[in-house]
């Protein structure tokens, strides 16, 4: 790989920090960045996961319906690395089932994101690996014959591009994706998110009313600004 | 960078942000969260403002809610803490 590989340490580093928020803190801590574009959720995947967390650097690679690019991807990613296989076939035939999803995981990789299907879906589920995709298709991807250009590549997705150590977030709530630059901020926004988060529940596991703690009355009686700020 | 140099770009930045601090008198030792010239939302873009300002990536692990809460911890944590 040309561009520079994040260091595994790093990758924890953001796991650990991931695995006590969720994309929607990551969401609110990005939204409010209003004159910047930190990061975009990626619509229309759904988690095969079996509720383990997706977080990692991408590693994208474009693919016309054709295992190759798959294979390759999945062969060079390094440890931790996030494989995003973009099919740009108009109709998808599965990219992956629970063959490659068994060697992302030996290879010790973050995940595995299809722009497109897979199939073996219960078996994938069985596995415990982060795997989110388009669609389902038991039909599989027939041919593996053409390289892809080039591995790792950008890829355009919803009008979005998805470029390599690009950070890649999912969990039950969606996928949200991360723009390089902006990893560092973001993650301290989230840190900041998540204790406001939790200040909140515990007041209202001690009993708290939420309009109380917010000042509620007084906001819409004019007197204060509103404290709900999470 | 120095201490005072910085309160008062981030005060610029602050009011950028929300024009109607204008109104509001603060220094130092405002507690920005209680009186609202700064939400747990805005962290990630005054954030980014210190980078840019300081041409340097900040470091954000031990990062809270007590960090931010005036424009002295947030010299304290981002600026003297990276010296």
């Amino acid at each position: 790989m040309e561009t520079e590989v994040i260091k595994y340490d790093k990758i924890e580093a953001v796991k650990k920090m991931f695995l006590t928020s969720g994309c929607a803190q990551i969401s609110d801590a990005a939204n409010t960045v209003t004159t910047l574009n930190p990061g975009f959720a990626v619509a229309g995947l759904s988690n095969y996961s079996g509720g383990v967390k997706l977080c990692g650097p991408v590693y994208p690679v474009n693919t016309l319906n054709d295992m190759l690019p798959c294979l390759q991807a999945v062969h060079t990613a390094p440890p931790g690395y996030v494989v995003f296989l973009n099919n740009t076939a108009g109709e998808s035939e599965a990219l992956a089932g629970d063959i490659l999803v068994t060697e992302c995981k030996n290879a010790g990789l973050g995940g595995l994101v299809v722009n497109g299907a897979i199939r073996d879906i219960a078996a994938i589920r069985e596995i415990r690996f982060p795997v989110f995709a388009k669609q389902v298709n038991f039909i599989s991807a027939k041919t593996a014959k053409v390289p892809a250009e080039k591995v790792p590549d950008d890829v355009n997705v919803f009008s979005n591009t998805i470029e390599v150590n690009d950070w890649i977030f999912g969990d039950e709530d969606g996928v949200y994706l991360v723009k390089k630059k902006y990893i560092n901020a973001l993650l301290g926004g989230v840190q900041v998110v998540q204790q406001r988060e939790d200040e909140l529940k515990m007041e209202l596991s001690k009993g708290g009313k939420l309009g109380d703690i917010c000042g509620l009355e007084d906001f819409v009686a004019g007197k204060s600004a509103l404290k709900f700020d999470v | 960078m120095e201490e005072q140099a910085f309160y008062t770009e981030l005060k610029k930045f602050l009011l950028a942000r929300n024009p109607e601090l204008g109104q509001i008198n603060f220094d130092e030792n405002t507690h920005l969260i209680k009186t609202g010239i700064l939400d747990s939302f805005a962290v990630t873009e005054l954030i980014l403002f210190i980078e840019d300002l300081t041409g340097n990536p900040v470091q954000v692990e031990g990062l809270s809610v007590d960090t931010i809460k005036t424009l002295k911890s947030i010299y304290e944590f981002f600026i003297k803490g990276g010296d």
